[in-house]
């Protein structure tokens, strides 16, 4: 459990900083962290990576909270206007930008490159083999590692569940 | 311009991810360490809840409060509610009678944290000690009253949070007497839930306030 903390903690850290502020980040990755080991029986590693599952659950957390906020009278005014509808799908869709940042950040510095240009450059593989003098095999296996990982992450992510 | 079609397991995923591509901005990169101590204070939380499953030797009890929202119907509770009454009268009586004799003495305080956000509320409690009897006094500043069709609720709760024990409604600052069958040894937590008036006797699972009697 340690090892999954040090190694994801400050990914979900950030995410519960970013959409509920410092002040109650530290407790809802506490509670995040919790339920994981309480559940971590329904964690299979064919269902995708343990950082999607993660930012999985952090996601349910997070959007729990929100709505208790909504119900609370004693909440501050701000707090009860928010809209939580609203406030989950944009809890939800930076939740896996952070994830997929995330796998980006954990490429070799070439494959990440190499999956970026894929993407945001109109470039085939036999371009960018070209461009960085690469073989074309080695571009192709690299960018599909990379896109491997990501698709992990996002798969962890749709198996969490309430936990 | 996307990845190759067969980079991916399904057009889906791809266009899943294309999306999230090229939606990411820089601070979706941006990392912050959790503050120090907080790995410390989740191993030892794990460990606590391990003990109690032990010592348990059976699943525990509850998960979360919220589980615990099973409970006698509106009936059975006006029932117990009127018992809990004539005991509380009666226990009275005979504490006032014993009066006198011995000076209240506060052997445990607690400041309530908010859960939530609750704006300028603020709480804390005292134990008090007095002829054998212990009372949870409760003061409480800019608490407004509870919604309709809502009240909030005392109640003392174990370390590991699967037992918590009614004290009654609250409405601010209070004074209840705490029931022998309670041990503030073994439930320190004080805590102030938002509880539907729904004839549920069980805790809602919606904490607002809490803090620990030391």
């Amino acid at each position: 459990m340690e090892e999954l903390y040090r190694e994801h903690g400050s990914l979900v850290y950030s995410l519960c900083r970013r959409t509920l502020g410092p002040e109650r980040a530290a407790d809802t990755t506490q509670e995040v962290f919790f339920a994981a080991w309480k559940s971590r029986e329904r964690y299979k590693p064919d269902s995708g990576s343990l950082a999607g599952w993660l930012v999985g659950i952090a996601r349910f957390k997070i959007i729990d909270l929100y709505r208790v906020e909504k119900r609370n009278p004693l909440a501050p005014e701000s707090a009860q206007a928010v809209d939580v509808g609203v406030e989950s799908a944009t809890v939800e869709e930076t939740a896996q930008r952070m994830m997929i940042a995330d796998a980006l950040q954990s490429l070799p510095e070439r494959s990440r490159r190499l999956v970026e240009h894929s993407f945001f450059d109109d470039l085939t593989h036999s371009q960018i083999a070209e461009r960085y003098g690469l073989p074309l095999g080695t571009v192709k296996s690299d960018i599909r590692r990379g896109l491997e990982k990501l698709r992990r992450h996002l798969e962890g992510f749709d198996h969490a569940t309430r936990a | 311009m996307p990845p190759e079609p067969d980079d991916f397991g399904s057009a889906s995923d791809q266009r899943r991810v294309t999306a999230l591509m090229s939606r990411l901005s820089d601070e979706d990169f941006v990392r912050h360490e959790p503050p120090p101590g907080l790995w410390d204070s989740l191993s030892e939380r794990i460990a606590s809840y391990e003990r109690s499953t032990v010592e348990d030797m059976q699943p525990p009890r509850v998960a979360s409060l919220a589980s615990r929202r099973r409970g006698p119907g509106r009936s059975t509770q006006v029932l117990l509610a009127a018992a809990a009454l004539v005991l509380v009268i009666a226990t009275g009586a005979l504490v006032v009678r014993q009066l006198g004799s011995s000076t209240p003495q506060s052997v445990a305080t607690a400041d309530l944290l908010q859960l939530e956000p609750l704006g300028r509320t603020s709480a804390s409690a005292r134990l008090i000690s007095e002829d054998g009897t212990s009372r949870l006094v409760i003061d409480a500043k800019n608490m407004p009253p509870a919604p309709e069709g809502q009240s909030y609720e005392l109640w003392l709760i174990d370390s590991e949070v699967t037992d918590p024990r009614s004290l009654g409604v609250v409405t601010g600052s209070e004074q209840v007497t705490v029931p022998a069958s309670i041990d503030p040894k073994t439930h320190p937590i004080v805590d102030i839930s938002l509880e539907p008036n729904d004839g549920d006797s069980g805790h809602s699972g919606h904490s607002l306030m809490r803090g620990t009697l030391s």
